[in-house]
Order: C-alpha cells, then sequence, then structure tokens
C-alpha cells in the first residue's frame, strides 16, 4: 500500500508487559479494507468463547481507518473491538477526538492489548517509544483530570482515551472518554480496560501519513470541501452543533453559556463544545463534550435548571458512566424501592432522577459498589436477577443486558420503527443511538426520497427496489419499507465508514457517498478499489463479527422482542405509523439475515 | 509563490487542525501536523495560534479553515 496505512500493527500484552510490532499484513488490510473492518479481523484471532469480557484474556483492538490522518473532512474516527460485558457479545465501539490521528503519525494502524496489567497502568505511544508508565496516582480520578495530566506530560495535540472510576470498579456500563468529549463504549468498554488495570492509552505521533495520488486525492478533496462550504445549513450547524437538531433548551441560553466551538481532527463542521455556566450557584463551571445536547440529557429526566443539568452529565463523564444506562437503571431502582421490591439500606439517599444531589450521590455509591449500588454496577440482567420475577413488571425494556435509547419507556420519544430501532436487536453491541447511514434516523420521510438516498449509501438498484416496495409478509401492504434489507445495506454503509475512518454522524457523513468512498480510498492508499471492493470488504467483515458471535453463542433467534415494543403502545410502522406486531419485526429480522445470505 | 498576511482570530479556533494538515501537506507532501509552519498551543481555555520563521505566507491554512480562525485578507482596492 502505498499511502493512507501507517503500516504497524503495535501488540501489547499487559500481563508480562511486553510490548512488540508487526508490519500491516498487506492482504488483511485489503481483504478487510482497514479500520473498524480490520479491527474485527484483528480481534476474531482472538476471542475465545470461554473468555468473557472481563478476563485478562479478552482482547482489545483499537483502530483507525486508512483516511485517518489525512485533511479528509471529518476523518478522525477510531475504533476499539472487543467483547462487551453489558451484551456479552462482541462488539465494536467509536469514539475520535485526536487519538486516532495521533495514533496514525505515531506509526500504528491498530493496537492489540491482552492481559492483565499488575498494577494500575497507561499505556503511552510516542513515535517508537511505546511505554507502560505505573498509574497509580491517576487510579480512582476522574476521566478530566486523568486527561489533563497526560496531555500537559505529552503535549495537547496527543489523544488520550481514559477511563474513570466506574471503568476502574468494572462497572457494567462504564464508558471511555477521549480527550474528555469523545464518549467510547456503550456496552461497557470502560470496564474492560478497568479489568485490565488500564487507567488510560495515550498517542502522540511526530510522523506522517502521505496520500498514494496526491492529484487525484486534492481533486476528490476539493469537490467535497465545496459541497460542505455551499451546504446552506453549515453556519448554522457550526454556530448551534446537536442543539440544532435537539433543542433542548433556547438557542440564546446555549449562545450564552458556550465557551468555544471544539472539533475532532480535520472536521468542518465542529460539534463538540467547551461550555461554562455564567451564573447560579454553578457559576464558574467548565465541561467539554461531545455535544451541549448531552450535557442537558438530564432535563429529559425531569431536571428543571439546565445548570444542575450539565452539572449531573459533567459528573457522569467525569466517573466514565454510560449516563442513559445510568438514568434507566436508577430509574429502575426507583420503581422497586416504591413498589416494596427493593430497600434501601440505613442511610441511603432517596432516588430522585430530577435531583443532582441524589444522582450525584448513587453514581458515586455505583463507582463504589456500594449497598444497591453493588446491583446496580452490575447491570439490568443482575438486577432482575437479584429481585426476582416481581421486578420484570417494572423493568424497562431490555435488549442484550442494556435498556436501550430509543422507543416506548425509553428516554428519546422515538416511535417509528426504521433501521435503528431493529438495529438495537440485530446489531451485536446491543442498543446504541446510531445512525448507520440510513434515512429512518430520527426522521419520518416519504418513501419518495429514500431512493436517492439509499443511491449515496451504495445500495443496489435491484435491492432498492425490493427496499422501497418490498410488500409485507404480513400485512399483505404494498406500500412498505422493507426495514429488514435496509439494515443489511445501512450495515454495509457504517462499515465502509467505520473501515475508512469517516464520521459517523449524520451531518457530516451525508457528504460522503459509496462511489466517492471507493475513490478516496484508491486515490489515498494507491489500491485499485471499485465500489463492489470496497463493499466486500464491509461485508467480510460484517459475516466476520456476525460469526465471531455465533461462535459465541448468540443466534438469530436469541432476539426476543420486548413486549412494550408492540402494540398500541408501542412502536409504530414507519410508513403506516400503525402499531407494530411481533410478527412484523421477526419478518423484518428474516429479510435482514436473508439479505446478507444474498437470497433477498 | 503569491504572500499573504494570514488574519488571525484565536477565540474562532476549533482546533480541528485543518490549518496544520493543509499546511504540512503543501510543504512536505505529507500530513505531518508537527511540521506545521502554523502553530496551535494551549492558551488558558482557549489556544494561541503563530507561524514560525519559514512560513512562507501561502495561505493554504486560510483556504482550509473553515471557523473564520484564519482568514485571508480582503484584496487590495485597485489604484
Amino acid at each position: 500500500m502505498k499511502g493512507g496505512f501507517a503500516g504497524k500493527v503495535l501488540l501489547v500484552d499487559l500481563g508480562p508487559g511486553e510490548v512488540s510490532s508487526r508490519e500491516l499484513e498487506a492482504g488483511d488490510a485489503l481483504d478487510f479494507g482497514g479500520g473498524l473492518g480490520l479491527g474485527v479481523r484483528l480481534a476474531s484471532e482472538r476471542i475465545s468463547p470461554q473468555v468473557e469480557a472481563l478476563d485478562p484474556a479478552n482482547p482489545v483492538v483499537l483502530s483507525a481507518g486508512p483516511l485517518v490522518g489525512t485533511s479528509l473532512p471529518a476523518t478522525a474516527r477510531c475504533y476499539a473491538v472487543t467483547r462487551l460485558p453489558a451484551p456479552r457479545t462482541v462488539g465494536w465501539c467509536g469514539g475520535a477526538g485526536a487519538f486516532g490521528s495521533q495514533l496514525k503519525y505515531a506509526g500504528y494502524d491498530h493496537v492489540v492489548i491482552t492481559g492483565r496489567a499488575k498494577r494500575p497502568t497507561v499505556l503511552s505511544i510516542r513515535d517508537d517509544g511505546v511505554e507502560l508508565i505505573p498509574a497509580e496516582e491517576d487510579w480512582g480520578q476522574g476521566v478530566k483530570a486523568t486527561t489533563r495530566r497526560l496531555k500537559e506530560r505529552l503535549g495537547r495535540s496527543a489523544g488520550v482515551m481514559a477511563v474513570g472510576p466506574a471503568g476502574e470498579a468494572m462497572v457494567s456500563f462504564a464508558m471511555a472518554m477521549i480527550d474528555e468529549y469523545s464518549t467510547l463504549g456503550r456496552g461497557g468498554f470502560g470496564a474492560v480496560m478497568g479489568s485490565k488495570n488500564l487507567k488510560a492509552v495515550v498517542a502522540r505521533g511526530s510522523g506522517e501519513i502521505r496520500v498514494a495520488d496526491r492529484r487525484r486525492y486534492r481533486e476528490l478533496c476539493q469537490g467535497l470541501l465545496q459541497s460542505i462550504r455551499q451546504y446552506p445549513y453549515l453556519k448554522e450547524w457550526q454556530d448551534l452543533g446537536l442543539i440544532k437538531s435537539l433543542p433542548l433548551v433556547p438557542a440564546e441560553t446555549y449562545r450564552r453559556i458556550r465557551k468555544r466551538r471544539l472539533a475532532c481532527p480535520s472536521c468542518p463542521i465542529g460539534d463538540k463544545d467547551l461550555i461554562e455556566i455564567p451564573d447560579g450557584d454553578l457559576a464558574g463551571l467548565k465541561v467539554c463534550s461531545t455535544s451541549a445536547v448531552n450535557l442537558f440529557t438530564p432535563m429529559i429526566y425531569g431536571f428543571t435548571d439546565y445548570r444542575e443539568a450539565v452539572k449531573c452529565s459533567a459528573t457522569l463523564d467525569d466517573l466514565g458512566l454510560d449516563m442513559f444506562e445510568f438514568f434507566a437503571l436508577l430509574g429502575f431502582a426507583r420503581a422497586l424501592v416504591e413498589s416494596g421490591i427493593a430497600k434501601l439500606e440505613a442511610g441511603e439517599p432517596e432516588i430522585r432522577l430530577n435531583s443532582l444531589a441524589s444522582m450525584e450521590a448513587w453514581a458515586g455509591k455505583i463507582c463504589r459498589r456500594e449497598g444497591l449500588g453493588e446491583i446496580l454496577a452490575s447491570g439490568a440482567e443482575r438486577m432482575l436477577k437479584a429481585f426476582g420475577a416481581p421486578a420484570r413488571e417494572l423493568a424497562p425494556p431490555i435488549v442484550k443486558g442494556m435498556v436501550p435509547y430509543v422507543g416506548p419507556r425509553s428516554p428519546l420519544a422515538w416511535d417509528r420503527f426504521g433501521t435503528m430501532e431493529l438495529g438495537q436487536l440485530l446489531d451485536p453491541r446491543g442498543p446504541h443511538v446510531g445512525a448507520s447511514g440510513s434515512p429512518t434516523y430520527f426522521a419520518s420521510r416519504p418513501l419518495s426520497v429514500f431512493p436517492k438516498h439509499l443511491r449515496r449509501m451504495g445500495v443496489p438498484e435491484e435491492a432498492i427496489a425490493r427496499i422501497v416496495s418490498g410488500a409485507s409478509e404480513a400485512t399483505g401492504d404494498q406500500d412498505q419499507l422493507n426495514v429488514g434489507a435496509l439494515l443489511k445495506y445501512s450495515h454495509t454503509w457504517f462499515m465502509i465508514l467505520g473501515s475508512l475512518g469517516i464520521c459517523a454522524r449524520a451531518q457530516i457523513n451525508r457528504f460522503y457517498n459509496a462511489e466517492l468512498c471507493a475513490a478516496l480510498y484508491q486515490a489515498v492508499t494507491g489500491v485499485p478499489t471499485g465500489l463492489s471492493d470496497l463493499q466486500a470488504r464491509a461485508d467480510r467483515a460484517w459475516r466476520l463479527l456476525h460469526r465471531i458471535n455465533q461462535d459465541l453463542g448468540f443466534s438469530p433467534e436469541a432476539n426476543p422482542v420486548p413486549r412494550p415494543w408492540i402494540g398500541r403502545s408501542g412502536f409504530k410502522n414507519y410508513v403506516t405509523a400503525l402499531p407494530l406486531s411481533e410478527v412484523e419485526i421477526k419478518v423484518m429480522v428474516a429479510a435482514y439475515y436473508r439479505e446478507w445470505e444474498g437470497r433477498g | 509563490m503569491k504572500q499573504f498576511k494570514v488574519q488571525v482570530l484565536e477565540e474562532a479556533c476549533s482546533e480541528c487542525r485543518r490549518c496544520q494538515l493543509a499546511c504540512s501537506e503543501r510543504h512536505t507532501g505529507a500530513f505531518r501536523p508537527s511540521a506545521a509552519r502554523v502553530r496551535i498551543e494551549p492558551a488558558g481555555d482557549g489556544c494561541a495560534i503563530s507561524f514560525t520563521d519559514d512560513c512562507a505566507g501561502c495561505g493554504a491554512c486560510a483556504e482550509a479553515c473553515f471557523y473564520g480562525a484564519l482568514t485571508m485578507p480582503p484584496a487590495e482596492p485597485e489604484p
């Protein structure tokens, strides 16, 4: 490969503290594309059914694709592939910030981490100097303090992936954070790092990434940048970030507290925030976030003062807790306590989802695994086991050991059943918020606009005809959307983006299309690549991910549909808005797997 | 090479480093922010932008900036 790839895989065995590297094999890179796709391949070599998520032998594969480190817009994505504790499946987690590009400049496309360090450790990756640094003084510290200390030591441009006390305590919904603002790890990735005594991974490189065909690269890149500059909503996105799509507070409030717009490397839109509370008891509080929308999320649960919502989110981020899972499980616990099924120990605070004091207290108890906090820390399935059959009636929907963000009795009030919703059942990593480039993402669009969108995703014409005009076998209706088939192609498209390193957020990947991705791959790496080549690599990675999980015992049939999803108060058919039946969902699941088998 | 005096507005900088990517690629043929002639250093909650002595004033950094932190000066009026 003449460009794009840094060329090496770093191998770290934390147990004996051994570090080595090998050349990236061209065959593997070409078979799986790179980035996320090749990360799946590297993980597959080391996963075995006997090894659970928190066992030392569970590998963590960190990956950055061949476009990461270039100037292509929003190409900073990095991925972790590992067995996750909450769903117990092998899945991926994605984030951005500076980590991926700095890893590439340090000379590595992937890092494979195995074993468990004997003591708290930071893995420092700097050009040719890779060290395992004792981290006792960081252990117990929040994400913010750890990240800042490491950046002070290694330079602000370093990329830092760190866990907080939640990860250290192996809380099943612990996350890692990159550079304080990019979350990594729905499903408990933070716990996997904590199980390895791995406090942080930091990368800083002074090397370079070249592209194979500079002329062609410039031509493609200029076209892409021009389309972004001409986007009529560019300034609005830069001004409001994700508040534009989810206005949890008025725009004026947001503008008053926003101190700085932050962006991942190479991103022309920038939706990260540094905010500062201007007044009140929390005046002066400054918080970095993946977006201000996340900071205001506690208002969904009843917080009335946005300042306290921000403080609550900041606390959860600093501890490294998945905020949605945290609130969902506390909500479940509250219901159990109110019904008398669970009892608080003497001195334990009341569970009040709209109270900063209560939520911060419980966040601490979860990280210390105290009292009811011990059960909460182990997640939804453990709560069901601990409190038995009476708890089931009060439980939120649970899919792969986690509480979905979206749907009936979930925090995000969206009721149309599209690809993200079906993906909660079928994506091995379990429920998460992710567009996967699909037009059904948080929008009710007429089917007439789908073909254009699907062509951008690279969906073949014969499949488009199946997707937007496929009849529902269950209802016999003609004007239906074949969500199952669409999800298959969404997964392919997402894997293409992930393998190359392109941002997954809808407001940026709207500028990319599958043909362009193939042309960019060729221009950057020098490897002749058409659309079908790129799709074949992505599909190879997905099939491998399916197979790995089947070998672990997870089969398509083992995806029960949560009861609250069906019936009058459940999800609605995306097109007809009629209540969804379980039969319809099963038909979609069958259509998804048929599409993978080429029997669409 | 035409020389520009790039105008700097540090408070608009998002630290996306597109300027450093453009600069290093223009002058070395590779993406290597550490070799860029435009520097972005921490300064409190923000950053300080400066140029090394070998900055050629080519304006590649300003062309690459989407946030208004680096801009080309307005064209000089015709005499």
